[in-house]
């Protein structure tokens, strides 16, 4: 098995909400952690349930871990999503009970034990007097404690001060270290992703937009700020998008070394995974 | 199975031990102080219909969608209602039965305690009956349409009774010959009921695992 996660044509229609995944293919290689960006509504979450089979494809092929999703492989799998599903007055305690008698020998009580005393989650609490950020942590311990394969992760980071969060990035540095285990990572706040992706897939309106390793995408697009007379003498298909502001017009290109050629006096900045997001979104909103 | 089971025991308790205790004691106490050993007969129905709140519990944090992701299939996920339903209810029998039973002994009249403790269990497999169909509409609908829905059903149930009692459909002479045939033939009639009984709860079961197979969060 070369990859953890392989979704190929997938399709996805909810015609009350209007809204539908279309084609997507998606890629996430052994020992690997790939970054899953978009806008709001943009797809993310379903494609995330349709890989785990939460949600019935309509079309296209899934292969998690080797087989089908279900039941089987995603025993495999640990899932964190954008906050603790669990009944508001259990305690920690409770939910290693819990989950202990459903992962039977894969659980691994001393590890989860271990993980709540790194993040301070104290014992007798109950889920409803911890913070956002709390509620957070026990989910990532819940998913780390069976020993899984693969993390999937639902804006797993959210709401986690900057300390915590560097620490969580270093351990899922450290989850894939034996390129064995993987990583999807669907996250807003695209500077860990930066800090942590090997590759990253942008979707936008239903439709994967590109899948490309994480620096080579930042090396192929750039920030530039011409005039819109410069910008005329560009092939179109080199420019995402432009816009203009109180200070100038921005520009988002691609081939920035030919960009440069043509357009030396231009000013030319770093297009961070943000600014790339925010380009194509923006080409796409006129 | 048992984490599922566990996870409904401790979200219930969690959220009602005390006001479960609190109608515990209030219904014996009312039992053994107005004489009334039939009002104990609403403790299984009680203790059943709690367990629904399960769902509630479920529904507010979004458990269905993280049992998704864990290694349980949608069958024991089901099962674990059920199970849960029957672990409620039997202890409300249990209940029923030895505190009427008391409460008739300290209170010699019309009815015998052993009475009192047979007509607990036949009352506990009613409610396990009920409350099986109870579940599958829960799955099918959703708490609060389920419990609507089961309420006017009830009513309406009682509304045809009692309307047929009005206009002579409820003859006596109907009752007349059902008692007689029970009293001809009381193990098949007992074996009806019994089948009836388990039947219930199987089928209700099985539409109920065909149901949230095919939900999606």
């Amino acid at each position: 098995m070369e990859n953890a996660i392989e979704v190929r044509g997938l399709c996805k229609t909810f015609a009350k909400k209007d809204f539908s995944l279309q084609n997507l293919d998606l890629t996430v290689p052994k020992g690997s952690i790939v970054g899953l960006i978009g806008e709001n509504g943009a797809g993310k979450t379903t494609t995330l349930k349709c890989i785990l089979g939460i949600l019935r494809r309509d079309a296209g092929e899934i292969q998690l871990l080797g087989g089908e999703p279900g039941p089987a492989t995603v025993s495999q799998v640990g899932v964190v999503f954008e906050d603790a599903y669990f009944p508001a007055t259990l305690t920690t305690r409770q939910i290693e009970r819990i989950l202990r008698g459903m992962y039977k020998q894969d659980w691994d009580s001393s590890r989860f034990e271990g993980l709540c005393r790194r993040f301070q989650l104290t014992e007798g609490k109950m889920v409803k007097d911890f913070s956002r950020g709390m509620r957070m942590k026990l989910s990532l311990a819940t998913a780390l404690a069976h020993h899984p394969r693969l993390l999937i992760l639902d804006e797993a980071t959210s709401g986690l001060d900057p300390v915590v969060r560097g620490e969580i990035l270093d351990m899922f540095l450290d989850f894939i270290q034996d390129e064995d285990h993987s990583i999807l990572l669907s996250s807003h706040i695209t500077s860990d992703l930066e800090k942590v992706a090997d590759s990253v897939a942008y979707i936008h309106e239903g439709q994967l937009l590109f899948q490309k390793d994480k620096d080579e995408l930042m090396e192929s697009y750039a920030l530039i700020q011409c005039s819109a007379q410069d910008l005329a003498r560009l092939p179109a298909e080199w420019i995402v998008h432009s816009r203009e502001h109180a200070f100038g017009r921005e520009t988002l290109v691609r081939n920035p070394e030919q960009v440069r050629q043509q357009l030396p006096n231009a000013v030319f900045g770093k297009a961070d995974i943000d600014t790339i997001m925010q380009f194509f979104t923006g080409r796409d909103a006129k | 199975m048992k984490g599922l089971f566990l996870k409904d025991w401790y979200g219930l308790l969690g959220m009602y031990k005390k006001n479960l205790l609190l109608v515990l004691v209030l219904y014996a106490a009312l039992s053994m102080i107005l004489n009334m050993p039939f009002f104990l007969f609403m403790t299984p129905w009680l203790l059943g219909f709690y367990t629904l709140s399960s769902f509630s519990l479920d529904e507010s944090c979004r458990w269905n969608l993280y049992a998704r992701t864990l290694p349980v299939s949608s069958r024991q996920i089901v099962g674990g209602k059920f199970l849960l339903a029957i672990s409620w209810i039997l202890p409300g029998t249990i209940y029923a039965g030895v505190v009427g039973a008391a409460v008739c002994l300290l209170h010699p009249g019309e009815t015998l305690a052993s009475d009192m403790a047979v007509s607990s269990v036949v009352v506990g497999v009613i409610a396990i009956d009920m409350i099986s169909i109870l579940l599958a509409m829960t799955f099918r609908a959703g708490v609060e349409k389920a419990r609507s829905l089961f309420f006017l059903i009830f009513i309406g149930f009682f509304l045809i009774i009692f309307l047929g009692g009005q206009i002579g459909m409820l003859d006596d002479a109907g009752f007349v010959a059902v008692l007689a045939s029970i009293a001809a033939f009381p193990l098949l009639w007992a074996l009806g009921a019994l089948a009836v009984a388990i039947l219930i709860p199987v089928i209700c079961f099985s539409l109920s695992c065909r149901i949230y197979a095919n939900k999606e969060f």
